[in-house]
């Protein structure tokens, strides 16, 4: 029970790391499209416009939720009632159930959206879509495969 | 449990007749990229053809031989009483859930490390078409994954 403590600490204690090292990265995505525009570089509108979308989506989708993760983190190891609540969460079946069943079910959604936008680029012969969405296909049921093997041995 | 039985026996219908256009759809696919391996030199580039020649015997593995074993299994579901019970228990096994979740989960975020950090060297290199795309799949990702979320939180 005390070595399942020790554990429990030690993963909170790695995912709030995580956090941090995931906010500067955020912080310096963001940071990258001032720098993008101070240097004035002459690409066309559309260039900027992307870096703009990108320093946005770096805000949103990295500082803030990962900002949000640490704080989590942080009280879970000096709250007692947080870290109970947090074992609680993780041990409730019901809420792993649809952990899966989301996961899995939007990969088999994606693989199939990939498999379309593939015919579709090469339809229209835009060929840097087509090896961007097989270069993500691969990846997608490369790494599920390799991580179901690295759990099967672990586990 | 007559009811039961009809219902799963409809559902095994449905998903076999599903595994049948899955087949199908390969066949097709990996045809129209035999025409268009036919017709080189006529039509597009030498970059276009290998394009094209990935993407035919890819279609035909993933949706025709996987087709293919889809359909074979809800076959033996439907007719083999063994190999029905057999599923239910493999589908009840505790460990083997836990595993597909850790996957399915450990491999989505990895996509998303993965989607940014290609988003980013794309803008680096002035490479727009693959911004775009890698932005809708991230879109596509992170939407998809709250709407399912969602749906499953009020239906489970």
């Amino acid at each position: 029970m005390e070595h399942d403590q020790l554990d429990f600490e030690q993963h909170l204690r790695r995912q709030k790391q995580m956090s941090l090292l995931l906010m500067i990265l955020g912080i310096v995505l963001w940071l990258s499209s001032f720098a993008v525009r101070l240097l004035n570089i002459d690409k066309g509108e559309d260039f900027h416009f992307a870096w703009n979308l990108f320093s946005y989506l770096a805000l949103w989708l990295v500082i803030y939720p990962s900002e949000y993760r640490r704080n989590r983190f942080r009280n879970m190891t000096r709250n007692s009632f947080y870290l109970e609540k947090a074992r609680l969460e993780e041990n409730d079946e019901r809420k792993q159930l649809i952990e899966r069943m989301a996961w899995e079910h939007t990969g088999k959604l994606l693989s199939w959206v990939l498999l379309a936008a593939m015919f579709v680029s090469l339809a229209l012969v835009q060929l840097a879509v087509f090896w961007s969405c097989l270069a993500v296909y691969l990846l997608l049921w490369g790494s599920w495969w390799l991580l179901r093997r690295h759990y099967w041995e672990r586990m | 449990m007559g009811n039961c039985d009809k219902t799963f026996s409809a559902r095994m219908k449905w998903s076999m007749a599903l595994s049948v256009l899955q087949i199908l759809l390969g066949v097709a696919l990996y045809l129209l990229g035999l025409a268009v391996q036919i017709r080189h030199g006529q039509i597009g580039s030498p970059a276009f053809h290998l394009a094209w020649s990935i993407f035919g015997p890819l279609a035909f593995v993933l949706l025709t031989l996987h087709g293919g074993t889809r359909f074979a299994r809800y076959y033996r579901l439907l007719h083999s009483e063994l190999y029905r019970k057999h599923t239910l228990r493999a589908q009840k096994d505790e460990r083997s859930q836990l595993i597909d979740c850790l996957a399915w989960r450990t491999m989505g975020k990895l996509l998303v490390a993965a989607l940014e950090a290609a988003m980013l060297v794309s803008l680096a290199l002035v490479r727009l078409e693959v911004f775009w795309t890698c932005f809708a799949l991230f879109l596509f990702w992170g939407v998809g994954i709250r709407i399912a979320r969602r749906w499953y939180d009020s239906r489970l």
